[in-house]
C-alpha cells in the first residue's frame, strides 16, 4: 500500500499534546476522531483527538500517543469537503491535497523566504526572498522591535539564502548527507521530506539533491507506519485525499474552522509572496442576497416566509453582535503579545530573572466547539490537565518544588504562566488535576491532612516519603547529648526542596503514622523516630519470650485457684514483673527485695492444681529467704 | 546508689505529649513505668498532681503536713535538667488521670474523687501489700496475735520487708484489702482510729 508523502510525524509532549512551533497557535480541538487514507480506514489510528492548529492539522492517538500520532500540513491541503452523517456512518471532512509537481515548482520560483536578523534585536525574521527591496516603502520592519533595518541587510540575507539553495548541489556526490536538509536558521538537520524545519519551523531550502534523485511520491516520513484496513483505492483517483470521521460530532464546527483556517493560510502565503498591494483589504465573500419576495405569495406561504426573514434578521444581528466580541478577543490577543515584547525588555529586573516562569501556549475555552456542553467542558478540562502536566514535568517546575507542590502554589505559578488574562478557575484547575490519573500522567493529586497537593509519580507513595525522612534523619540527623537524631522542618525543607508547608504537612502524616515523634519547646519543634514504638515492641518480643508465656498460662487459670492462694500468685507476679523490669531496663528498681532468677521462676511457672501450687509457693519462699537471710 | 534512668528518658521527645494516639499511649506506659520505679526507687508514698512530692522515705507519723516540703518543686522525674526539658504540669495532671483510672495512683482524700489534687502513688498496689503483710505474718509465725499498725511498719521483725516504714495510710489500705477478705480483723480504739490487728 502506497503511504502518501504528505503524513509527517509529530513531537508529542509528555502531556500527550503536540508540541507546537514558535507561531502556531490552537485553533480547535476534538475528541473521538478516526483516520482514513483515501476510502480506507487507517488501522489502529481510529480513536484519537484532532487538533487544528494554524499551521497543522494534528492527530493525537488516545491509546498511544507516541507511536501513532501524526500531522498534515494546512500548506499541503487544497480543499476540504463535508460529508453529513449517513445511516451508521460518521460525519466526515474530507481532504484533498494539493497534487505535488505544480506546488514544488511554485515554490521553487516564488515561495522562498529568506530569514534576515534584525540588528536591533536580534529576532530571525522571515520574508520572500523575492520582495522588491528597491522602493523604501517596502522595507519589512522587525516583527518584535518594529525598526525596519537597512537595505543592506535585507539584500545580503537574500544572497545568503540564494547561496543556500545553491550549496546541495554542490554537495551532490555526498549522498547520504544530501539526504537531509539543513535548517537555515537552527542547523537542525531535517529529514528530506520536510518542508518546514522540525525545530524552528523555518521554511527550509528544497533539497535539489533529493528531488532529481527521488520520485516525489516516495519521499515520505519513515517514521510513520500507516496500515489501512482495505485498499485505499487512491491509485483511481487524481488528487490524493483522507478524511477525519467524527464518532461523537463537533464535524460542522471543525469543518468550519478548518476551511477559516485554510483561508487564511492562503491569504497569508500571498502576503509574504509580495503578491498583494499594500493596505489591501481581503474582500469578504459576500453571499449574494437573494432578494427576498416580499410582495409575492399569500397565505401560509407568506406566513412561512415571513417568520424565515425573521430568523435571518435576528440571525444577522447576532452574528455582528458575535463578531464585535471576535475583533474584542482579537485586540486582547494583540495587547497580550505586545505585554510579552515589553516582558524581554525587562532583563534588567533582578525579580524576573529569579525564576523564570515558562509563558504557555494557552490552552482556552475557544479552541472549544460548544463551551457550555458538558462532554465539551470535560475536554477542555483535559486539556488543561495535560498542559498542567507540560507545564510541571516538561518545563521542569515541579522539580524545581522538589517533587511536589501545593495545588495554591500550582494555582498561582501556573497563571502567572498564562500571562494577563485567560486565566483558570480554581474549580478549573481542581477539575483538571482530578483528570491525571485517568490520563496516565505522571501527575498525582492528593492530600496530605488538610491540603491537597500535586505531586511527581516518582513520589506516588506516601510511605516512600516518610521513609525517605526517616533515612534522612538517620542520617543527616543532628544527634543531640544522647545520641537520638533529630532534624526540624526547616533543614528537611531545604534538603528535599519542598516548600515549608508541604514538609510540615508530611512530617504531620509521619506523626500520624506512628514513625515520627516531636519534642516541642520554645526555640520550635524537633523531630525525631518514634523510639516510643520501638521500645514498646522491644518489650513485646520480651513479653512473648518463653519464660513468661507459662506463667500467663497459670494466671488464666486463677478462677479455680482458691482466694487465698491469689494472694501468693500475686506476690509471685510481683515478683515475676520486678524480674522482667531488670532484664529490660537494667536500671536499679529495689534494692532491698532480692530478685529471683527467672530460670527459678520458670520452672515454678509449671502449677497445675491448687495443692501444687501451694507446695511450691512454699517451696519458693523459703528458698527466697535462704537466699535473703 | 542513684536511681538509673531509663533510656527514653534522655529522649527529648519524652517530655512533651505526643499528638498521635498511639505514640501518646506507649508513651504514657513509659511514663507511668517510670514514676513507679522511681517512686519505687525513693519510696515516695504521695504526690500531688503537679508532680511534687509530699511524702517519701521511711514514715513513722501519720502527720501528713509535716512531711510537706517544698512545694512548688516538681519531682526531678519530670524534670530532666540533663537535656534541659520539663514535662508541663498539664501533662502530669493527664499521667495522674490515667494512673488513677488504671490503680496505679489512689486519690488521698476521699475513695473516688476525680478532681483529687494528691494520690497515693501505688507502685506496689494495695493487694500486692497486702499479699506480703500476709506473706510475712504467717511467715513470722505471728498469724492469729494481735499487732498494731506501727508494729507490722516499724517493728524490728519487718526490718528487711519492703513493706517497712510503709506511709500508714497506704498500710491501711492494704490491711482493709485483708479485711474484705476475711483474713483480718481491725481492732479500733476510742477516737475510731485503727489501734491493732489481727491477722489470721
Amino acid at each position: 500500500m502506497p503511504q502518501l508523502s504528505y503524513w509527517h510525524s509529530v513531537e508529542v509532549s509528555a502531556g500527550s499534546r503536540p508540541t507546537l512551533r514558535e507561531k502556531e497557535v490552537d485553533i480547535l480541538v476534538e475528541d473521538s476522531v478516526g483516520l482514513y487514507q483515501g476510502k480506507s480506514k487507517i488501522l489502529k489510528r481510529q480513536n484519537g483527538r484532532a487538533y487544528l492548529t494554524s499551521q497543522r492539522l494534528i492527530y493525537i492517538d488516545n491509546v498511544s500517543p507516541k507511536d501513532m500520532s501524526l500531522a498534515v500540513e494546512l500548506s499541503d491541503v487544497n480543499s476540504v469537503e463535508f460529508t453529513g452523517k449517513f445511516l451508521r456512518s460518521s460525519p466526515k471532512i474530507t481532504i484533498f491535497f494539493k497534487s505535488f509537481k505544480p506546488s514544488r515548482a511554485k515554490k521553487r520560483t516564488t515561495a522562498r523566504q529568506t530569514t534576515w536578523i534584525c540588528p536591533i534585536c536580534s529576532f530571525a525574521n522571515t520574508t520572500s526572498a523575492y520582495q522588491n527591496y528597491q522602493d523604501g516603502q517596502f522595507i519589512p520592519a522587525c516583527e518584535t522591535c518594529g525598526v525596519k533595518p537597512d537595505k543592506e541587510v535585507i539584500k545580503n540575507a537574500i544572497e545568503n539564502s540564494k547561496k543556500d539553495v545553491k550549496e546541495p548541489q554542490l554537495q551532490e556526490q555526498d549522498s547520504s548527507r544530501s539526504k537531509q536538509i539543513e535548517c537555515p536558521a537552527c542547523t537542525f538537520l531535517n529529514h528530506p521530506s520536510m518542508r518546514n524545519c522540525e525545530v524552528c519551523g523555518t521554511v527550509l531550502p528544497i533539497n535539489k539533491a533529493n528531488e532529481s534523485t527521488t520520485d516525489e511520491q516516495e519521499i515520505f516520513d519513515d517514521r510513520i507506519r500507516i496500515e489501512t484496513e482495505a485498499h485505499d483505492g487512491l491509485d483511481e483517483v487524481p488528487i490524493p485525499f483522507i478524511k477525519l470521521s467524527f464518532h461523537k460530532g463537533g464535524d460542522k464546527v471543525f469543518f468550519q474552522r478548518f476551511e477559516q483556517a485554510l483561508e487564511k493560510l492562503q491569504w497569508e502565503q500571498l502576503v509574504s509572496q509580495g503578491n498583494v498591494n499594500k493596505n489591501v483589504v481581503k474582500s469578504q465573500d459576500q453571499k449574494v442576497e437573494i432578494e427576498r419576495p416580499e410582495s409575492r405569495g399569500v397565505g401560509l406561504h407568506r406566513l412561512a416566509m415571513m417568520e424565515e426573514s425573521r430568523t435571518r434578521k435576528n440571525e444577522e444581528i447576532i452574528n455582528s453582535s458575535l463578531d464585535d466580541l471576535h475583533a474584542l478577543l482579537a485586540k486582547a490577543n494583540e495587547i497580550n503579545s505586545l505585554i510579552e515584547s515589553f516582558k524581554r525588555l525587562q532583563t534588567g529586573d533582578a525579580r524576573s530573572q529569579e525564576k523564570i516562569i515558562p509563558t504557555i501556549n494557552q490552552v482556552t475555552q475557544s479552541i472549544l466547539r460548544d463551551p457550555s456542553k458538558e462532554d465539551q467542558q470535560k475536554l477542555y478540562l483535559q486539556e488543561i490537565s495535560r498542559q498542567i502536566s507540560e507545564f510541571l514535568i516538561t518545563d521542569k517546575t515541579l522539580e524545581q518544588e522538589g517533587g511536589i507542590i501545593t495545588l495554591m502554589d500550582l494555582y498561582a505559578l501556573y497563571n502567572r504562566g498564562r500571562v494577563g488574562f485567560n486565566l483558570i478557575s480554581p474549580d478549573e484547575l481542581y477539575g483538571a488535576c482530578s483528570y491525571f490519573e485517568k490520563l496516565n500522567l505522571p501527575l498525582i493529586l492528593k492530600r496530605i491532612n488538610k491540603v491537597l497537593v500535586v505531586q511527581d509519580h516518582k513520589f506516588a507513595n506516601h510511605e516512600q516519603l516518610i521513609s525517605d525522612i526517616r533515612k534522612f534523619i538517620d542520617i543527616y540527623g543532628v544527634a543531640d547529648k544522647f545520641q537520638f537524631k533529630y532534624c526540624n522542618i526547616l533543614r528537611a525543607s531545604e534538603y528535599f526542596n519542598w516548600s515549608l508547608s508541604i514538609t510540615e504537612e508530611i512530617f504531620n502524616s509521619a506523626i500520624e503514622n506512628g514513625l515520627l515523634c516531636v519534642d516541642q519547646q520554645i526555640s520550635g519543634k524537633h523531630y525525631y523516630l518514634n523510639e516510643f514504638l520501638i521500645a514498646e515492641e522491644q518489650e513485646r518480643q520480651i513479653m512473648m519470650s518463653p519464660i513468661v508465656e507459662p506463667f500467663l498460662a497459670t494466671e488464666s487459670k486463677d478462677d479455680i485457684i482458691p482466694e487465698m492462694d491469689i494472694d501468693a500468685l500475686k506476690l509471685r507476679i510481683h515478683q515475676q514483673k520486678l524480674a522482667i523490669e531488670e532484664s529490660t531496663n537494667s536500671y536499679e528498681c529495689l534494692p532491698t527485695f532480692p530478685n529471683v532468677p527467672s530460670q527459678k521462676l520458670d520452672t515454678d511457672s509449671g502449677v497445675d492444681s491448687p495443692k501444687q501450687a501451694t507446695a511450691m509457693k512454699s517451696k519458693t519462699l523459703s528458698e527466697l529467704e535462704g537466699l535473703q537471710f | 546508689m542513684s536511681f538509673t534512668f531509663p533510656k527514653i528518658y534522655n529522649f527529648p521527645p519524652f517530655f512533651t505529649k505526643q499528638p498521635n494516639e498511639q505514640t501518646w499511649s506507649a508513651q504514657r506506659q513509659q511514663w507511668v513505668q517510670l514514676i513507679l520505679s522511681y517512686c519505687r526507687f525513693h519510696r515516695i508514698w504521695i504526690m500531688n498532681d503537679r508532680g511534687v512530692v509530699l511524702s517519701q522515705g521511711d514514715v513513722e507519723s501519720e502527720s501528713l503536713e509535716d512531711s510537706q516540703q517544698d512545694v512548688d518543686s516538681t519531682s526531678e522525674v519530670f524534670h530532666n535538667e540533663a537535656i534541659d526539658r520539663q514535662l508541663d504540669i498539664d501533662t502530669i495532671r493527664l499521667l495522674f488521670k490515667e494512673m488513677l483510672r488504671s490503680g496505679d495512683v489512689s486519690p488521698v482524700d476521699g475513695k473516688s474523687k476525680s478532681n483529687s489534687t494528691q494520690y497515693y502513688v501505688n507502685w506496689n498496689r494495695p493487694d500486692d501489700w497486702a499479699a506480703m503483710v500476709l506473706e510475712w505474718i504467717e511467715s513470722t509465725g505471728q498469724a492469729g496475735t494481735v499487732l498494731t499498725l506501727y508494729e507490722i511498719a516499724n517493728g524490728d521483725l519487718s526490718l528487711k520487708q519492703e513493706f517497712h516504714g510503709i506511709h500508714p495510710r497506704i498500710l491501711e489500705m492494704a490491711i482493709k484489702v485483708l479485711v474484705k477478705r476475711g483474713r483480718a480483723q481491725i481492732l479500733r480504739d476510742e477516737d475510731g482510729r485503727i489501734g491493732g490487728v489481727k491477722v489470721q
